[in-house]
């Protein structure tokens, strides 16, 4: 289907609706000028009609036809002069066989004047109608070209507002980024109750470091018991309690693999949210620190905490 | 400038919290109605009265303009109206004795009366009969200035000489004058009806307004006979002088009558010079003869009247 442009409808719609109020004012208007120079007109025939030598059957009158033509010729040319769209076709007593005459009852005798009119519009004036939805039409290229360019911004602006969060659900055990839920990732209870500590355990001991070779400090453990605790309340199937000092590398590689997956398209939350690797020289001692840095509250979010 | 005008009109928005919608629907109304305001305007409204069409008065000025007097002039036709005019202004005795000349027209046997009957007039074209009945020359003093020779009526065929019989009218197609002043063509006819026996609502009649019309309706055969008087030059062209039967003789043809209130024997025959002239240009009916009712080629002048 061809998708019409909003501005050609609009185009049309004002165009024929203002070309509909023209034309029907100005109609309206000829019709009223018409009728009041037919007044005009009759006006002048009834003072006259006493001295025009119209046939009158009543006393056998036969008048002068070749005098009223030449009063009717008189009078058109007044009438050519002073540009009015009114002309007498026929002045008689006998009626006319057109229905657009008046008539003029006087004394023994009715008086039928008949009419040309000219009820023609004035084309060139119709230069106002196109002007004026011209305007229009302009008018709405602008304010639609200006609604585009307020939406595009305010988009703009409120992606910026809207940083992306990592959001860790312990309703379903998910890690996904918050507004993007085609990507998610579950954890099992060990590595997300440890996730879970370590986020919270960068925040309470910023300095301490977490080092392989050494003990998970009982702080953490704490906090990874509490989070264990937490799931269980909230119906999750819990076999056995898990020990999370026990295969610490498993754990961590298990909730990097989860991270990876979510945080691809994201590397400054990656930064701040990825437990770090061993690398350079010191690969493979246990000496790096794999505890998280700088992490800020706005970076996650802990829904059914 | 488009620019400005646009950010203006947003920075107004956003002030008034108006839409982009609002200002689009106010435009498209503010559109329509002067749309509508143009339409109107563009159409010259009809402000004008009409003048008289016809002037039934013609006027002009002698050279003594302090002189109030007026000559007042009654003729029925327009063409007579336009002929007698110059003359009677550049006459010596009009110009010594009136300020300016009105000459009246019109057809209407009312108006005769109004001008003849009340002495409006200073000279009039009317007739003897029309004289006699508003008893004018008593009341007023009109005397006779000229007169159109006496005339003869006739009925006039184009197939065959009329007969003055009863049966002869009764299948006839016949024109007469509508005027019911005209003998000729109304007085005479209808009464050589009468004298018959002939009613005249069962005659076949065709009323028409003047003598020409009355010859034209006869040479085209829309009528069988018409009644009028016979113009020697131009009616043998036409009709044959073989088929017309006389109903009426010495017919006093139409006058010029001026009111004379004094002695004033100078405008009495002023104005018989220029109706005289007048009536000779005319030359196309039957007014070849005339009558003069005032001596004016030896002084004294005087009124000869009737012969």
């Amino acid at each position: 289907m061809i998708k019409i442009r909003p501005i050609y409808t609009y185009a049309v719609f004002v165009i024929a609706t203002l070309t509909l109020i023209f034309f029907f004012g100005q109609k309206s208007k000829i019709e009223n000028v018409v009728t009041l120079e037919k007044a005009q007109i009759s006006k002048r025939i009834s003072l006259d009609v006493s001295s025009l030598p119209l046939a009158e059957p009543l006393f056998n009158y036969t008048g002068n036809q070749q005098e009223v033509d030449l009063y009717v010729k008189r009078l058109n040319s007044q009438l050519d002069n002073l540009d009015s769209r009114t002309r007498v076709e026929s002045i008689s007593t006998s009626k006319p066989d057109g229905s657009d005459f008046v008539e003029l009852h006087a004394n023994y005798k009715v008086v039928y004047v008949s009419f040309i009119k000219n009820k023609s519009h004035i084309i060139s004036t119709y230069i106002i109608v196109l002007l004026l939805a011209l305007f229009n039409i302009w008018l709405y290229g602008k304010v639609f070209a200006k609604h585009v360019e307020n939406k595009t911004k305010r988009r703009v602006v409120s992606e910026q507002i809207t940083k992306p969060t990592l959001v860790i659900d312990l309703y379903s055990k998910t890690l996904l980024i918050d507004g993007r839920t085609d990507k998610q990732s579950q954890l099992a209870n060990k590595p997300l109750c440890f996730y879970l500590a370590m986020i919270e355990f960068s925040k309470l001991y910023p300095e301490t470091s977490l080092y392989l070779n050494k003990d998970v400090p009982s702080a953490l453990l704490d906090i990874a018991e509490k989070y264990f605790h937490r799931l269980s309340v909230l119906g999750h199937t819990v076999r056995k309690r898990p020990n999370f000092a026990n295969s610490l590398e498993k754990t961590l590689s298990e909730i990097r693999a989860s991270l990876d997956e979510i945080l691809r398209d994201y590397p400054e939350l990656k930064e701040k949210l990825y437990p770090p690797k061993a690398h350079g020289e010191g690969s493979r001692s246990k000496l790096h620190n794999y505890g998280l840095k700088a992490v800020s509250e706005n970076d996650y979010e802990i829904r059914g905490k | 400038m488009g620019e400005l005008s646009i950010n203006l009109l947003f920075i107004l928005l956003n002030k008034y919290k108006l839409s982009l919608k609002t200002i689009l629907f106010s435009s498209l109304i503010v559109s329509t109605w002067l749309a509508w305001i143009f339409s109107q305007a563009v159409i010259t409204d009809t402000n004008w009265v009409l003048q008289p069409v016809q002037e039934h008065k013609y006027i002009c000025h002698t050279t003594s303009s302090e002189n109030k007097a007026v000559f007042r002039v009654k003729v029925p036709t327009d063409y007579l109206a336009k002929q007698i005019l110059p003359p009677l202004c550049e006459n010596d005795v009009i110009k010594r004795q009136y300020g300016h000349v009105e000459v009246f027209w019109g057809g209407s046997l009312a108006e005769q009366i109004e001008f003849f009957g009340k002495g409006i007039a200073d000279l009039i074209l009317s007739k003897d009969s029309i004289l006699q009945a508003l008893r004018a020359d008593a009341t007023y003093n009109y005397t006779p200035i000229i007169g159109y020779s006496s005339y003869s009526a006739f009925f006039i065929s184009n197939k065959e000489k009329p007969r003055l019989e009863k049966a002869y009218f009764l299948d006839k197609r016949i024109g007469l004058l509508d005027y019911p002043t005209s003998r000729s063509g109304h007085i005479l006819p209808k009464k050589a009806f009468k004298a018959l026996d002939l009613d005249i609502t069962n005659l076949d009649i065709v009323y028409v307004s003047s003598h020409s019309a009355l010859r034209e309706k006869l040479s085209n055969n829309e009528v069988d006979i018409i009644s009028s008087y016979w113009n020697g030059k131009k009616d043998e062209l036409m009709f044959s002088h073989n088929y017309i039967i006389p109903i009426g003789e010495n017919i006093t043809g139409s006058r010029w009558y001026l009111k004379l209130s004094e002695e004033n024997t100078d405008l009495a025959c002023a104005v018989q010079s220029v109706t005289k002239k007048i009536a000779q240009s005319e030359g196309t009916a039957y007014f070849d003869s005339l009558q003069e009712f005032w001596k004016c080629d030896s002084i004294p002048y005087k009124y000869l009247g009737e012969k």
